[in-house]
């Protein structure tokens, strides 16, 4: 049990930091990004093939990161920006139509055979009380909170106040001056930063492949959703508790029921808390 | 005395000749009656030249055709929900899905073909009100995500109960024919019949009282209740129509594929249902014919591509969104309002007007 509650952990951790890239487009630039995994795809297969022609693993890293970080950044001001005032519709077929190509290009490129990212700890294994823990899980569960905590000290921020400002009302944060387009352009890079981790943890740990990433921005959505497209917290433990659900399901009932457990979860928080799950669990506005 | 505005938008609903009599009306009704006549003119021609078809065309074009129809279909229901009610509702592909299963299965229990198509169409239009539920506290992008949830259980239900559906292996589609003509001309002829009724009966419906309650309700939401508008009321309607249609759809799509099987409900059948609806133009009349062919072309022309047919169809889409974002019927439009063609319209309209008066 507890085995399966770690290995949740691990997943969850992954689902619960792309919820969080979710999130944080959604909160600046009010795009429900379904390209994210596929952004966060890219940026890993780069590092993998660096990795693989002998560069050291932590220089592949940032490399990594900087990709993830530059390729959201050019495609909010290249592809979004000038659709943001036809409302939504078109921006979400944008998100769509550029996962299937991105997802498309990297099966060009690099073909479809799952990949992972080899790290130095890759294999290594701890004993703690019986359980079976890997550094691979240590690593994805530890990098993954310290990316919750990172990103809600961001958002506490003077930029991640403004960026709040906008997310509740455009026209007003404008008119006392916000910069609403730098600020989106910065919500894509930081989406696109914690995208490429995420997947790039999944990566150290199991295979990612072109099929991976598709399961993976379904789950990032069912974590963004539980906390309310809006609170941090709410889809981080919304992420790990998905992972944990997920690998209960898997073990004990069926893994082909995992994806159909998933989506009720979705349907349940969102009629029964349509505001995500931690609403009202705040005892004071911050 | 019915206003002008509704005798110009309709084709079919060119009322009693006698209504135009003296007045001011005189001047304006002819033209729009002329208006409504040669587009009426336009739709039975373009009817005559698709029964035609099965004739003329081969059997892959006809196969393209079906399919076009099939989705265009499809495509109204979505757009109903979509464009006119203002509502992402994206459990549409599972709707089709349950009209095709839904199809095969009563045939497989002995009900004629014909017969299946309205029930699968009432068993899908009630269960897309309950999806629709969610409605009353969610809308926008929470209702999307929600919809979504529900279509993608409803597909692995169908995975799931492997005794009725086959599982993921799929099923065997019973083909109806039509006595006297062959396979695949009878399924054809069964689709176009079909689809002109649906666009027939829906374009009507949406021109009319029903059409504008939506509509106020997509732009007021809550609001509407002070005029007397139940928004819930309307919200669940378009639901219920959108996967009635869809269910109807599906069934033709399980005759064309004779074969059905779950991953063919996916999101690679979502989007580009999403893509029709938005090629086409959210909340036009004629946008899901539009859609649909574009969308069928495109899936058809980039088919031996392999990777490089998910990207052009990325790609195209992706271009699409960022030069039309209204769709392609917003070209039409734009057209139509340009200068030099409201020149040439407003002089005939001018000449029509003397015609009459003289």
């Amino acid at each position: 049990m507890l085995q399966t509650v770690l290995s949740g952990l691990e997943s969850g951790s992954w689902f619960a930091l792309l919820g969080l890239a979710i999130v944080v487009v959604m909160k600046a630039a009010d795009v429900p990004n379904f390209a994210m995994a596929e952004i966060g795809l890219v940026a890993t297969y780069v590092g993998t093939v660096l990795n693989a022609a002998g560069i050291s693993f932590w220089p592949a890293v940032v490399v990594t990161l900087v990709i993830g970080t530059l390729l959201a950044i050019v495609i909010d001001l290249a592809l979004m920006r000038k659709l943001a005032k036809h409302g939504h519709f078109p921006l979400l077929l944008m998100t769509i139509g550029l996962s299937l190509a991105l997802n498309a290009l990297i099966g060009l490129i690099w073909g479809h055979e799952p990949r992972s990212f080899t790290a130095p700890w890759s294999g290594n294994h701890l004993d703690v009380g019986g359980l079976d823990v890997s550094w691979a899980q240590v690593v994805t569960i530890v990098v993954g909170a310290l990316g919750a905590i990172g990103i809600t000290a961001f958002f506490r921020s003077p930029m991640g106040a403004q960026m709040r400002a906008v997310a509740e009302n455009r026209e007003t944060a404008r008119l006392i001056g916000v910069n609403a387009g730098r600020l989106s352009a910065i919500a894509w890079g930081l989406g696109g930063l914690i995208a490429s981790t995420a997947v790039m943890l999944q990566a150290q740990s199991t295979l990612v492949s072109t099929h991976s990433a598709a399961s993976l921005i379904i789950y990032g959505f069912v974590a963004a959703t539980m906390g309310g497209f809006v609170s941090l917290f709410g889809t981080f433990a919304g992420g790990l508790a998905l992972g944990i659900i997920q690998q209960v399901v898997g073990t004990y009932i069926s893994t082909s029921a995992q994806f159909a457990v998933a989506l009720l979860a979705v349907f349940l928080v969102l009629m029964l808390r349509p505001g995500g799950f931690t609403k009202g669990m705040r005892l004071r506005d911050v | 005395m019915s206003e002008p505005g509704r005798a110009t938008a309709t084709t079919t609903h060119t009322e009693d000749p006698t209504m135009v009599t003296a007045g001011a009306e005189a001047v304006t009704e002819p033209s729009a009656h002329a208006v409504g006549r040669t587009k009426g003119l336009v739709a039975v021609v373009a009817l005559l030249l698709l029964f035609a078809a099965p004739f003329v065309l081969n059997s892959y074009l006809l196969f393209v055709l079906n399919l076009t129809l099939v989705y265009a279909v499809a495509t109204l229901g979505f757009n109903l929900l979509v464009g006119w009610s203002g509502q992402i509702g994206l459990a549409h592909a599972a709707l089709f899905a349950i009209g095709a299963y839904g199809s095969a299965i009563a045939m497989e229990q002995g009900v004629p073909f014909l017969v299946t198509i309205p029930l699968v169409g009432l068993a899908a239009g009630g269960l897309a009100v309950l999806i629709g539920f969610p409605a009353i506290r969610l809308t926008g992008f929470f209702l999307a995500i929600a919809t979504l949830a529900l279509g993608m259980a409803i597909v692995e239900l169908l995975k799931g109960a492997r005794a009725v559906t086959g599982g993921g292996g799929g099923l065997n589609v019973e083909v109806f024919t039509l006595p006297g003509i062959n396979g695949s001309a009878s399924t054809y002829f069964v689709t176009l019949a079909v689809a002109a009724v649906a666009f027939f009966l829906v374009r009507r419906s949406l021109i009319g009282r029903f059409g504008r309650t939506l509509q106020a309700v997509r732009h007021l939401g809550q609001l509407s209740g002070s005029l007397g508008v139940s928004a819930l009321r309307y919200r669940l309607i378009a639901f219920g129509l959108s996967g009635f249609i869809a269910a109807v759809a599906g069934s033709l799509y399980g005759q064309l594929q004779t074969f059905v099987f779950p991953a063919m409900f996916e999101m690679n059948l979502l989007v580009p249902m999403l893509v029709m609806v938005f090629v086409g133009g959210a909340g036009s009349h004629w946008g899901p014919l539009i859609g649909a062919a574009f969308a069928v072309v495109l899936i058809e022309l980039f088919q031996d591509l392999g990777d490089l047919q998910a990207i052009a169809y990325g790609v195209v889409l992706m271009v699409a969104i960022a030069v039309l974002p209204g769709g392609l019927v917003s070209l039409f439009a734009t057209f139509r309002d340009s200068r030099l063609v409201g020149r040439l319209l407003a002089r005939r309209t001018a000449s029509e007007r003397s015609e009459v008066r003289a």
